[in-house]
């Protein structure tokens, strides 16, 4: 009985750490197809919206401080 | 038999457990870099090996994820890399214009200036460096991680000793320097220029994978003549009036570029890692030679003392590296092929705007 209950708690936690590595590799997942935020969402397809939205490319300071 | 099946979940437990120990970084035997373990000197602490602290400073700016995303076009095609390319001059052109204007005015207040000015004297030849690569045909996404840090620290350096003294008038002057200076102006125009020409590539990308052609909405962006809000409507409205089967294979392949993008993102950052070390002190050894200031040959010099310490502690050899090096690199190339294949006839056509890299 003692060792069921070993048995049982061992597996709780195996299945908590894989679940908690599934969650991270979900969200990075979506980080990579999801829209930049503050963009116009409609009914179309989150990817493609996002590729539509992400196509053009804006001017970009590159930022790299300033010397004073 | 239980007592077989309860040792093997405790042994799968351990291993579970061990990764995770391994993942948290806090590992003092080794410093994982990339793929590969580097496992440091054993024995006491000596002038000739960095602290902990040294080697997480020189690892922790390796490439942070804002430099990793900006990069991405780098790979994508020529007109990308040259959009970055000038950016990154403009910055660098910007950062100088500043230097050299703090210095006359520290100067007009009897300051000592000579640490400034060899500083400001790198930031030239970094000028100079950005310069050699033309067009961007070998502008890579190494060069320009490496090039941003390396100002992003010059530019720390210098406020670190002029920035007190400085008053808000001072800084009121600098900002006004700036004004009508042709030669940022110069760099903003070829920015603009060649935006509107990656984003007529890349809007060719996306129709292309519509399996549509619009060389009217191509050259409108090419010649500026269209905003990006009508853009992005024409290309939904295009999209919207596919047949299902139609919309699912762009979405197929829009998916498919996304993940090469990624993989691409993540193997050009590994290789960043893995040889951030080298890469560093290669052009520190370069530079040191071109500089006449004194000053400048002191930091530079304090530099690569304090990276052959990294190296040492870290054990980082050539050899063992080169193997690694050269398998992403190949690794990378193919990645970078393939991105760019994927519209050459695109590009081939008269409504594409230009080859990939050279």
């Amino acid at each position: 009985m003692k060792k069921i209950s070993i048995l049982l708690g061992l597996l709780i936690v195996i299945a908590f750490l894989a679940g908690c590595g599934q969650k991270e590799i979900q969200d990075t997942d979506k980080s990579a197809t999801q829209p930049p935020s503050g963009q116009e969402t409609s009914d179309m397809d989150p990817l493609i919206q996002g590729e539509i939205d992400n196509s053009l490319v804006d001017d970009k300071e590159i930022d790299i401080g300033t010397p004073y | 038999m239980k007592n077989f099946f309860l040792i093997s979940v405790m042994m799968l437990f351990a291993v579970t457990f061990a990764i995770a120990e391994n993942d948290t970084g806090d590992n003092p035997a080794g410093q994982a870099i990339g793929n590969i373990t580097l496992v440091q000197n054993a024995g006491a602490e000596n002038n000739n090996t960095a602290t902990n602290e040294e080697i997480q400073e020189v690892q922790n700016d390796a490439i942070d994820d804002e430099t990793s995303k900006e990069s991405e076009i780098i790979s994508e095609s020529n007109f990308g890399a040259k959009v970055r390319l000038l950016e990154l001059r403009k910055s660098a052109v910007k950062s100088r214009i500043y230097a050299e204007e703090i210095i006359k005015i520290l100067s007009g207040k009897g300051q000592t200036v000579a640490e400034l000015q060899g500083i400001t004297e790198e930031m030239k030849l970094i000028e100079t460096e950005l310069k050699t690569f033309g067009e961007g045909a070998n502008f890579s996404a190494e060069h320009f991680v490496e090039i941003k840090r390396d100002l992003k620290e010059l530019n720390k350096e210098f406020r670190d000793i002029a920035g007190k003294n400085l008053t808000s008038g001072d800084k009121k002057k600098l900002q006004d320097s700036l004004k009508n200076n042709t030669e940022l102006s110069g760099l903003q125009d070829d920015i603009h220029l060649v935006l509107k020409n990656l984003n007529a590539e890349r809007v060719g990308k996306i129709l292309k994978k519509m399996n549509k052609t619009d060389e009217n909405l191509t050259e409108e962006i090419r010649n500026g003549n269209v905003s990006k809000d009508q853009v992005k409507n024409k290309l939904k409205d295009i999209f919207g009036k596919l047949g299902d089967k139609e919309k699912e294979k762009v979405k197929e392949a829009v998916k498919e570029k996304n993940d090469k993008r990624i993989q691409l993102r993540n193997k050009i950052a590994e290789k960043i890692r893995l040889e951030n070390v080298l890469v560093r002190k290669e052009r520190y050894l370069e530079r040191v030679k071109l500089l006449k200031s004194q000053a400048a040959v002191d930091r530079v010099n304090r530099q690569i003392e304090l990276l052959n310490r990294v190296q040492n502690k870290l054990s980082i050899k050539d050899e063992q590296l080169s193997n690694q090096r050269a398998q992403l690199q190949m690794e990378i190339d193919k990645s970078e092929g393939e991105l760019k294949n994927e519209d050459a006839g695109n590009r081939n056509s008269p409504s594409g705007s230009g080859g990939g890299k050279k």
